[in-house]
């Protein structure tokens, strides 16, 4: 069997290493973490992953950590995205399709501006009490 | 609910990952005939009264993070691969782990896609829990790669960073590239 090798994966990293060393150095991270749950994976959540990924690639942004979670109880509303940064507040935002994921990286972690009509309540006490494993 | 292979293997991942499995093997196979997937790890699997009611819908254990299963996963699975004369087992023992297999066969019109393998891939080595090592076999025919989430961390770092991430697309994104030239 011919088995493919993470070769160039090790060249991108090297390159990667050296064009970063400066960048990393500006601020704190920012953590995203997207819901990919049942619900959100049929709402979408893999799609808008990716959209965001590739926003934040073209943005030029390295401070940043997204993670998978499971479903917040926001099931009417996924795919949702909750976002932590320094100097923003908490959120947790709706409906994010992909292109609305690329609007939060314009909008929330760029500009530092709320999307208000996408925000979701916390979420219920009995998922918050089991939240932030 | 679920429409895609990748989907499938998503859930039945997850499954795995909330059995506080430390360890779990995923193997991908394609070739013309058939798409086959086999998930197994050493989470604290099901005595047989707790197997039986699995593949119940709406049966759920309800742990871990995702505290609003809907308990379908399985049961759809399942249904999906029957629809299409396909395969599916399931094997569990607390003492050792579960283990899933399913096989779509590729010709009948019941296959569902199997939709955006890079991304889920992406999804399966970054969520947020407990750590856990996680290697995916993928091949079609007779060509193949191997992830493994500890060699990853080796050469990326942390996996959930965006610049990590978007190495690792890059890298599975060539891969596919390349598995998908060989299939004309």
């Amino acid at each position: 069997m011919k088995k493919l090798t993470l070769d160039d994966l090790r060249k991108l990293r090297e390159e990667q290493k050296n064009s970063m060393s400066k960048r990393e150095s500006e601020g704190k991270e920012i953590e995203i973490l997207i819901g990919m749950g049942t619900c959100g994976i049929a709402a979408g959540a893999k799609e808008s992953f990716s959209a965001l990924l590739d926003e934040i690639e073209k943005k030029g942004l390295t401070n940043v950590t997204v993670k998978q979670t499971g479903c917040m109880g926001f099931c009417d509303s996924e795919p949702t995205v909750e976002i932590h940064m320094p100097g923003m507040p908490d959120v947790i935002y709706g409906n994010v399709k992909s292109d609305v994921a690329r609007k939060i990286v314009e909008k929330h972690i760029i500009q530092k501006t709320l999307l208000n009509n996408l925000i979701q309540d916390k979420p219920s006490t009995d998922i918050l009490g089991k939240k932030g494993a | 609910m679920h429409y895609s292979v990748c989907d499938y293997l998503t859930d039945i991942v997850q499954n795995s990952v909330e059995a506080n499995a430390s360890l779990i093997f995923v193997d991908f196979k394609e070739d013309e005939q058939f798409i086959s997937v086999s998930v197994s790890d050493n989470g604290h699997g099901m005595d047989q009264e707790k197997l039986n009611k699995a593949l119940d819908p709406f049966y759920t254990s309800k742990t871990g993070q995702r505290t609003r299963k809907i308990g379908l996963g399985l049961p759809f699975l399942k249904q999906a691969t029957q629809n299409n004369g396909g395969i599916f087992e399931i094997k569990s023992d607390t003492a050792v782990g579960t283990s899933v297999y399913f096989c779509f066969d590729q010709k009948n019109i019941d296959r569902p896609p199997i939709g955006d393998l890079t991304a889920c891939l992406l999804t399966l080595f970054g969520f947020k829990a407990s750590s856990y090592e996680l290697v995916v076999n993928r091949s079609y025919k007779d060509i193949g790669y191997t992830l493994t989430k500890s060699e990853l961390e080796e050469i990326l770092g942390n996996l959930n960073s965006v610049t990590a991430l978007l190495a690792l697309k890059k890298q599975i994104m060539s891969f596919e590239q390349e598995i998908n030239g060989g299939k004309q």
